[in-house]
């Protein structure tokens, strides 16, 4: 799941699709050809989608690194707590003959002070990773390296992001789990090779006025656990009591080497039980639980959650698929607006009925629709634009100029002759000049006729 | 049989604009200049890669009167006219002359509707009758959208002639309307032939259902540029004599930095999921997107005012101060929660550290690292949400059609942190408060549910 979630996110950070929609149709797209069953789920959709997208894309495998990274961590927290464990053992459990081992030493060392660790460890999941507790804990020094190690996966290690706190403190409790259990592990395999090779004689003594019964007690309820399952691991009264010792010696009491030997199955099994079977379970309850934390950072981590939107989002497409020509529009040729001292009109065309001529004082008025019109009346035109210097074309100016418009220009030019100027009016609602930006609309068309007498006034 | 939609009319008269707005395609060519569309361009519309409907962008008519002369010199009764409309274009397909004639008729000869497109807000011309009247010998289905272009209004003229040639007649502003209009106009399309109705119908539902889908995605944005602001810190790694105050400011900065890309980014990604391409804040002259968002003018427009700020402080120092109330049991009678409040007030109205708190961490045996952030101004979460609506708003209510910058018709302090109802506020503060406490037991989608309630009352569709 890490190697996963290092690796989607890291792969989501650098995706090679910046746009949102283009994003949205590719992951759609996977969403929809991948369809089964399992899409109901959140996490099943991502792997299925990240498993795709390793078709299409080269992906990096930053997770291996990581991962490996933290094996070899668990590996190197494992050293170090067998080490210690080898170390305790020995220096616990060494015997040269003249004075029985203490068993309440050895318990306090290999068995009760990690237990009373284990104790605090159960506290990690509940304190911040950067806090004082954390910080004393060697998974706490790990991840501090990790961080160091990996600083270009920080957005993806965002540490105050939802769930990924909580994944850290379990792998803080699991790397302390990891360490107490190859403590105990070899401190137990260090017993069992001592009771094999050598001969250890165990008793127990302590200053303080507690006697056999208070001890033995004790030592029932510690070893209730296995007590009916291993019974000889389980210390009677009899050894109990047959095993008080005191440096200076009894001499009343005669004690029987044999009988001190007893112990080691009851350390070996405290052993196994606290240090081993209990770490051993904790173990695998934080690698649950931070397993679980993992997931829940993975689907709330802010590109998941994205990722996760686009898969259930319908796609909608409405875009053209086909390109354009986008070379830029003829430009227009020069042109050259008509002054308003144009004089000589000989006539005026109305085309589209457009407005602007008053009929009492103007020359004579053409009203032409389309380029028939001119032909019908070709021979009052002639009549009228005879020797004349210019004719008007009045037109409605929030109108476009069509290519039929075009058309008629050049049979009117056809008509009236080369010279002849041809004033293109364009006008508005009321007659008036148009406004400019209409003007130049009709001006660009009509440049496109390459006239040089054809004006736009 | 799939539904095409032809988009036909004079030249300049927003063809391209209504093509523009309902396909969302703001890479349509639009110009004042008339043939600026020479070939037809389809438009077709898919729902997870399924095709729904088509439409299709045409050139304008040209020479319509010598269409419709060739036309009725080859006509003999009204039973052949549709098949002498695809006759004439078979003839002049090669012609330069009727290259837009058969570009625009192409499609309706091949079973396309017609929404022929004239514009309300210049007066009506009797010319336009040719244009009418060479659509009607398509036979095809067809309805008039008057899109309004200008100031004026000829809609009643253009309405008494276009009711004569056409089924349906709707007035349509394709740069202004807002996403109901369209959608009650792409019902209509429906309407002029019923077997395309319930293709229509189920691609208006979806539509609608990625109208709301797209406002909770940009929600979402915004609670992801959110938390990261209550959130984000830098790191460096520093070694055993290191000095941290020689990396402090270079690491402040890149916290500041990285808002900035995150607001970028989030804007980036509103703007696409609206189909909107490239920067909108060039378009626009809600100048206050400009700012800096640790700009003062920035505080000031969008920010909460001192007293909100006191209260809004009050509310982060009550929570860290229940939390010593909790571990006495109860026994401190809630003071811990009132002097938290009053002390966290205090320092929200007069507090000056913007940037947020700095730390070294590390062990003895291990690496030493710097921290900064994250940010600690509490009206910065505010600034960044003020920012964000107004941006919403001009995203979600720009048409693709529109080229030019855009008018807000709101203010710009209309979307201060100030103005959000008061109940809302509360929440969104004491969410804020409770993200800065501990991020791990947030929960976003809280968070986007409230953004989607902000922002839709902000949408200008609400």
């Amino acid at each position: 799941m890490l190697r996963h979630l290092v690796n989607i996110q890291h792969w989501l950070d650098n995706d090679p699709l910046t746009d949102w929609q283009a994003r949205l149709l590719r992951d759609r797209d996977i969403q929809l050809s991948a369809a089964n069953e399992s899409q109901q789920d959140p996490l099943a959709q991502i792997l299925s989608w990240w498993q795709q997208i390793g078709k299409k894309y080269e992906v990096e495998d930053i997770g291996s690194d990581v991962l490996a990274f933290l094996k070899w961590s668990s590996i190197f927290t494992g050293l170090i707590g067998a080490l210690l464990g080898a170390s305790a053992a020995m220096a616990v459990l060494r015997y040269d003959g003249s004075e029985p081992i203490s068993v309440l030493v050895v318990l306090s060392v290999l068995v009760l002070a990690p237990l009373i660790l284990l104790l605090g460890s159960l506290c990690l999941p509940f304190v911040k990773s950067d806090g004082l507790l954390g910080s004393l804990n060697l998974g706490s020094i790990i991840q501090s390296v990790i961080r160091a190690r990996f600083s270009h996966l920080s957005a993806i290690f965002q540490f105050a992001s939802v769930g990924m706190e909580h994944f850290l403190r379990w792998r803080l409790m699991s790397y302390s789990q990891i360490f107490g259990l190859s403590f105990a592990a070899t401190a137990l395999a260090v017993l069992l090779l001592k009771v094999t090779l050598t001969d250890l004689a165990f008793a127990w003594g302590t200053t303080l006025d507690i006697g056999p019964e208070t001890i033995y007690k004790f030592l029932s309820t510690f070893s209730m656990p296995w007590a009916s399952a291993w019974p000889p691991a389980a210390p009677d009264e009899a050894l109990v009591v047959a095993s008080k010792y005191y440096r200076l010696g009894e001499p009343s009491r005669e004690v029987s080497a044999v009988a001190l030997t007893g112990w080691w199955a009851f350390l070996a099994a405290s052993l196994a039980f606290y240090g081993i079977l209990l770490r051993g379970l904790l173990l695998l309850f934080s690698r649950f639980k931070a397993s679980r934390a993992l997931e829940r950072a993975f689907l709330n981590h802010p590109q998941s959650l994205a990722l996760l939107e686009r898969l259930n989002a319908v796609a909608i497409t409405s875009t053209s698929d086909e390109s354009v020509d986008e070379s830029p529009l003829k430009q227009p040729s020069s042109f050259v607006e008509a002054s308003s001292s144009i004089d000589g009109v000989a006539c005026v065309f109305l085309w589209h009925k457009a407005p602007g001529v008053n009929q009492a004082t103007s020359p004579p008025v053409f009203a032409i629709n389309r380029e028939a019109d001119l032909i019908a009346q070709k021979d009052k035109i002639s009549e009228a634009v005879k020797n004349a210097s210019a004719v008007r074309i009045n037109c409605k100016g929030w109108e476009p100029p069509l290519l039929e418009f075009h058309d008629f220009l050049l049979a009117l030019r056809g008509l009236i002759g080369a010279a002849t100027a041809l004033v293109v009016t364009p006008v508005d609602e009321t007659g008036a000049e148009s406004p400019v930006d209409d003007k130049n609309v009709w001006r660009d068309s009509l440049a496109k006729l390459d006239d040089p007498h054809l004006y736009v006034q | 049989m799939i539904p095409k939609f032809a988009v036909v009319g004079h030249p300049n008269k927003g063809k391209s604009s209504i093509v523009s707005t309902l396909a969302e395609d703001a890479k349509v060519a639009i110009s004042r200049t008339p043939g600026t569309t020479t070939v037809a361009r389809s438009f077709p519309l898919k729902i997870d890669g399924q095709l729904i409907y088509e439409l299709i962008d045409t050139p304008g008519f040209q020479r319509p009167a010598q269409v419709l002369a060739w036309l009725e010199s080859h006509s003999e009764s009204a039973t052949d006219r549709a098949a002498l409309v695809k006759e004439f274009v078979e003839t002049h397909r090669d012609d330069l002359k009727f290259h837009d004639e058969c570009e625009l008729l192409t499609p309706l000869i091949e079973g396309a509707g017609i929404l022929y497109v004239v514009d309300g807000s210049k007066p009506y011309g009797a010319e336009y009758e040719t244009e009418m009247q060479i659509l009607r010998w398509t036979g095809q289905p067809r309805m008039a959208l008057i899109n309004l272009i200008g100031d004026d209004d000829h809609t009643e003229q253009w309405r008494r002639a276009l009711d004569q040639y056409f089924s349906l007649v709707r007035v349509f502003d394709a740069l202004h309307s807002d996403s109901n209009t369209r959608l009650s106009v792409l019902r209509s399309f429906g309407q002029i032939h019923e077997p395309w109705r319930e293709s229509i119908e189920r691609a208006v539902d979806i539509i609608e259902a990625a109208q709301v889908k797209r406002l909770r995605l940009s929600a979402s944005r915004v609670a992801e540029l959110l938390h990261h602001v209550l959130t984000a810190q830098q790191r460096s790694q520093l070694t055993f004599n290191e000095d941290a105050s020689a990396q402090q400011p270079k690491l402040e900065q890149r916290l500041r930095d990285g808002l900035r890309n995150k607001e970028q980014s989030m804007q980036k990604q509103v703007a696409s999921i609206y189909r909107h391409t490239g920067s909108m804040v060039e378009y626009t002259d809600a100048k206050a997107l400009s700012l800096d968002p640790f700009a003062h003018e920035s505080e000031s427009l969008f920010g909460l005012t001192k007293m909100q700020l006191a209260a809004s402080g009050a509310v982060s120092g009550g929570i860290a101060g229940t939390g010593i109330d909790v571990l006495l049991g109860g026994a401190s009678l809630f003071t811990g929660a009132a002097i938290g409040a009053v002390v966290g007030g205090a320092s929200a109205v007069f507090g000056s550290d913007k940037v947020g708190k700095v730390k070294v961490l590390g062990q003895p045996l291990a690496t030493r690292e710097l921290v900064v952030g994250p940010f600690r101004d509490p009206n910065l979460p505010w600034v960044l949400l003020g920012r964000a609506r107004l941006f919403y708003r001009l995203v979600a209510g720009r048409n693709h059609a529109r080229r030019d910058a855009i008018a807000l018709s709101a203010e710009s302090s209309d979307f201060s942190a100030g103005k959000i109802d008061d109940d809302l506020r509360r929440e969104l503060d004491r969410y804020f408060a409770a993200v800065r406490a501990d991020a791990s037991k947030a929960e976003p989608a809280q968070l986007v549910g409230w953004l989607v309630q902000l922002l839709g009352e902000d949408s200008p569709r609400a």
